[in-house]
Order: C-alpha cells, then sequence, then structure tokens
C-alpha cells in the first residue's frame, strides 16, 4: 500500500502536467495568478483524495470541489445536513472554555463547522500531518529542477 | 453463637433490603445457606438475586458479615482473607447496595465507594472497596477492607453507593443485574474522594481525559509546543502552525505557477527519487537550461509582486473556491482578478 506521500506526488503530478498542457503559455500576471489557483487547488485536491474519504477534512475538501465545479450558485454550506449538524454542534452544553480559539480552529480545518471539539482535534491532527507532506516534498522537487 | 450470628445477619439482611423482616422468613435464609434456594415467586427481588449466584457467594457474604461479628477489636486487616471475587459476590453486594438505604458496613467515617457501570461488554470485574474501621450503631465492626480493584469505564448505567462522612450520594439505576451469571454486565469505575459520580459527569469527565490526549498528541505534533502550558496557548499555536502550513502550501504553489509557464518537466526521475516506480510521461522530459533561468528570473520578480496582493488570501474553504476542473474559467475569480490586477499592473509598470 503505497504511502500517502506517493500517493499524493503521483496525483499532484498528473494534475499539474494537465493544468500546463490546457493553458496558454502567456506568463501575464492574470494567468499566472490563475495557474496559482489551480495549482493550489489541485494540491488540495489530490491529498485529499489521496486520504480518501475516510477522514472529515478530506471529504469536506472534495465536497467542496465538486460543489463549487457543478453548482456554484449552490453553495454546500447551507445543504440541510450541514445545517443540522451545526446546530447541534452549537448546541451542545458541553462547551469549550477556549471559545474563541475553537472557533479559529474550525474556520480552519475544512469541514471543522460540522464537528464536535473532539473529534476536531483529531482531525486537526491528522491535516497538520498531511499538510507537512503537501508543503514539502513534490512542491520542492518540482521547483529544484 | 450460631443464632446470635444469624440474628445479626439478618438484622443486616433485613436492614440492607430496607424491607420489613416479614418479607424474609428466617427460613428461606436458612433454606437459602444450606441448598440451593428455591424460585424467587413471591419474594423480593433479593431472594430472586440470592437464587441467581451460586450458593458460595451467599456464603461468602455471609461469612464477611460473620467475620466482622466474630472479631470485633481486631484492627489488622491484612490476616483476614479477601474474599474471592465471583461475578456473583458482585452481584449479590451490587443488589444488596441497590436496596439499602443503610450503608452496607454500617461505618460512619469510611470512603467506600462502590460504582458499578452496567456495559454490554464483558469485562473483569474487579471491585474495590475500602472501609475503614469505625464504630458500629451495633456496637460489633472491625475493619473489614478489600481490595478489588477498579475496572475499566464502560458507561451506560451507574450506581454508586458510597458512604462517608462527606457525601453519601447513591444513584441507582440498576436495570440488567438479572443477566449477571457467568457475564456480568457492570463496570466498576472508582469514583475519585470528592467528584460527583452521576452518569452526566463521569461523561463529562471521559470526554475531557480524551479531549486531554488529543491535546497531548497535538502538542508533540507542533513543534516547539510542549513547553507551553495551557490549552488555550497551545491551540494558539496550533492555529498557527496551521496557518504557517497552509502559506507555505500558496507560496509553493504561487512559485510552480510562476515557473511553469512553458516547461515540460519530466516525471520520472522525481517519482524515481521516492518510491522507485517510472511513471510513462507523454511528454517528452526536455527543458533547456535558457528557459529554465529566465523562467525562474520572471517568475521571481513575478512573485514577489504578488505576493504583496495575495497577502491576505488564506484559503477561505467556503468563498471562493476555483474549480478543479481546469477547463471551465471562474467568473468571481476574473472579478477578483481584475481589481489586483489594476493595482498590480501599476506596479508593474513602474519597474
Amino acid at each position: 500500500m503505497p504511502s500517502i506521500k506517493t500517493r499524493f506526488t503521483y496525483r499532484f503530478i498528473r494534475a499539474v502536467q494537465k493544468l500546463n498542457k490546457n493553458r496558454g503559455v502567456s506568463s501575464s500576471m492574470k494567468e499566472t495568478y490563475r495557474r496559482y489557483h489551480m495549482i493550489r487547488v489541485a494540491s488540495y485536491a489530490s491529498m485529499a483524495s489521496a486520504v480518501g474519504s475516510k477522514r472529515a477534512w478530506s471529504q469536506a475538501v472534495l465536497r467542496k470541489i465538486r460543489n463549487h465545479t457543478l453548482h456554484r450558485d449552490l453553495k454546500k454550506k447551507c445543504g440541510i445536513h450541514a445545517l443540522i449538524r451545526r446546530r447541534k454542534v452549537s448546541e451542545n452544553p458541553r462547551n469549550n472554555l477556549n471559545f474563541h480559539q475553537e472557533n479559529d480552529l474550525r474556520k480552519l480545518v475544512p469541514g471543522g463547522e460540522d464537528m464536535d471539539f473532539c473529534r476536531l482535534l483529531n482531525e486537526t491532527a491528522h491535516y497538520i500531518k498531511c499538510l507537512r507532506t503537501q508543503g514539502l516534498h513534490p512542491k520542492t522537487q518540482l521547483l529544484e529542477r | 453463637m450460631e443464632p446470635k450470628v444469624e440474628a445479626t445477619e439478618l438484622e443486616y439482611r433485613s436492614g440492607i433490603c430496607g424491607l420489613k423482616p416479614g418479607d424474609i422468613g428466617f427460613d428461606d435464609i436458612h433454606g437459602l445457606i444450606s441448598a440451593p434456594p428455591p424460585p424467587p415467586e413471591t419474594s423480593s427481588s433479593f431472594t430472586a438475586l440470592l437464587e441467581l449466584p451460586a450458593p458460595q457467594a451467599v456464603e461468602l457474604l455471609v461469612n464477611s458479615l460473620e467475620v466482622a461479628d466474630e472479631f470485633p477489636a481486631k484492627p489488622d486487616i491484612a490476616h483476614f482473607p479477601p474474599p474471592q471475587i465471583f461475578p456473583s459476590n458482585i452481584a449479590l453486594i451490587d443488589h444488596a447496595s441497590k436496596f439499602s438505604s443503610l450503608p452496607l458496613a454500617d461505618n460512619s467515617s469510611e470512603n467506600y465507594s462502590l460504582l458499578s457501570v452496567s456495559s454490554s461488554k464483558k469485562l473483569d470485574i474487579v471491585k474495590q472497596e475500602q472501609m475503614d474501621s469505625d464504630s458500629n450503631p451495633n456496637g460489633s465492626s472491625p475493619a473489614i477492607s478489600d481490595q478489588i480493584l477498579k475496572s475499566s469505564k464502560r458507561k451506560e448505567r451507574e450506581k454508586k453507593v458510597k458512604e462517608s462522612n462527606k457525601k453519601s450520594k447513591k444513584v441507582v439505576q440498576n436495570e440488567s443485574y438479572e443477566e449477571g451469571g457467568e457475564k456480568l454486565p457492570y463496570v466498576y469505575v472508582r469514583a475519585r474522594r470528592g467528584q460527583a459520580t452521576d452518569s452526566h459527569s463521569l461523561a463529562e469527565r471521559a470526554r475531557r481525559e480524551k479531549i486531554n490526549a488529543r491535546m497531548r498528541l497535538l502538542q508533540d505534533m507542533v513543534p516547539g509546543c510542549k513547553k507551553i502550558s495551557g490549552t488555550a496557548m497551545v491551540l494558539d499555536e496550533i492555529i498557527n502552525h496551521v496557518q504557517t502550513l497552509q502559506s507555505q502550501v500558496e507560496l509553493l504553489s504561487m512559485k510552480l505557477a510562476a515557473a511553469t509557464p512553458r516547461f515540460d518537466f519530466n516525471p520520472d526521475t522525481l517519482l524515481a527519487a521516492e518510491s522507485g516506480s517510472l511513471m510513462d510521461s507523454s511528454h517528452p522530459g526536455m527543458f533547456t537550461p535558457s528557459v529554465w533561468p529566465e523562467g525562474q528570473i520572471n517568475g521571481n520578480s513575478q512573485q514577489s509582486q504578488q505576493l504583496w496582493h495575495f497577502d491576505g488570501l488564506q484559503p477561505v474553504w467556503g468563498g471562493e473556491e476555483n474549480n478543479s476542473n481546469f477547463i471551465t474559467p471562474d467568473n468571481s475569480f476574473l472579478s477578483y482578478d481584475t481589481s489586483r490586477n489594476s493595482a498590480a499592473a501599476s506596479l508593474h509598470s513602474s519597474q
């Protein structure tokens, strides 16, 4: 079973290749910015698909990307399931004392709005681990060429 | 001696049961002790419980009480052999404690906590009791302390009989004790002194411990977090770290975008370095050295400009997410772009 790192690298490189094939050659600001955006989304998407749907954050990432592609106006945030989950989380009597940081963390971790604090910590740990491999290895290798 | 012992036994028993002495006839108890007990049709569930476990357990209980009576002034606890732990025994005591309005050991200044939490899993039942010696209202009570350890926590119901000067709180939610034969559905959790032990606070405590464990893990992951004490600071550090990582990703992708307008990189060597598996590349791997420095320099200057503008560009997950199809352009993207473009263009032209 290949590690997450290799799986991610595989997908990411393929995505970037496809990007380069499709996009034009111009190195204008606009084009570069667009390419930057594509590459960033490709990075997160390949990371999330390398992780799979086992994790809540990867699920949330893939869901958001797909929703944004298909229904650009329909934001998943307003979906009924998300609403129910979020209400359940906010109504939780076992509220934490560190409310401020908790909220910030929820905003940072994808899909963090709908989970309780305990799960949020879980997802954060895994997210940090994957972010490390995402940011370090393949891109620096690519850039060094 | 015998009748006296039995009388005290019965006194205990009826006190334990909280029932009228008429309910449990003396004959019944004799019968229970000596022979397999009769079916508990009419009698209270105490006798029903007595029927279920082995008679040995009953004897044990009797023995413990007997010893209590016979050795009133014996302070040495170690001599008393700890009773063997039968599941039935525990069920007995459980049930006894359920019905008791008096404390089971009728010692005042003790810290005898017995917590039982029923669970669906089969767990090892090891129980811990601690009883200090104290004066008995009846005038005959030594110190019996059994050391039975606690088992793991599995909360569905919990029941606690705590006898002490401080708190005597009793929550009885006992429902499935009848199942206890070999497997006992109870799980015993040791209540810490001075802590509430109803189901809610137990659940709370377990949850807090879970959260603390996860926080410790996170502390290990984030560098420089181990020294910090306090959840708030640690959380701040974690948030900081996540933000750093995300901005790193953005930085690298920006670099990549700026540096790859037109060069085909060779993925073979890239992957070979990592996993040893070669990938078929449709593009022949070629990039001339002339292209590379030019692209790099260009990218650098562009990138430094762009960075100023994209400072506030955090990955807002609900906001301006771009598609991953790489084909369809995004209208919102373009609108975002034009605002940036004007500022960027002015800067660019100034150079």
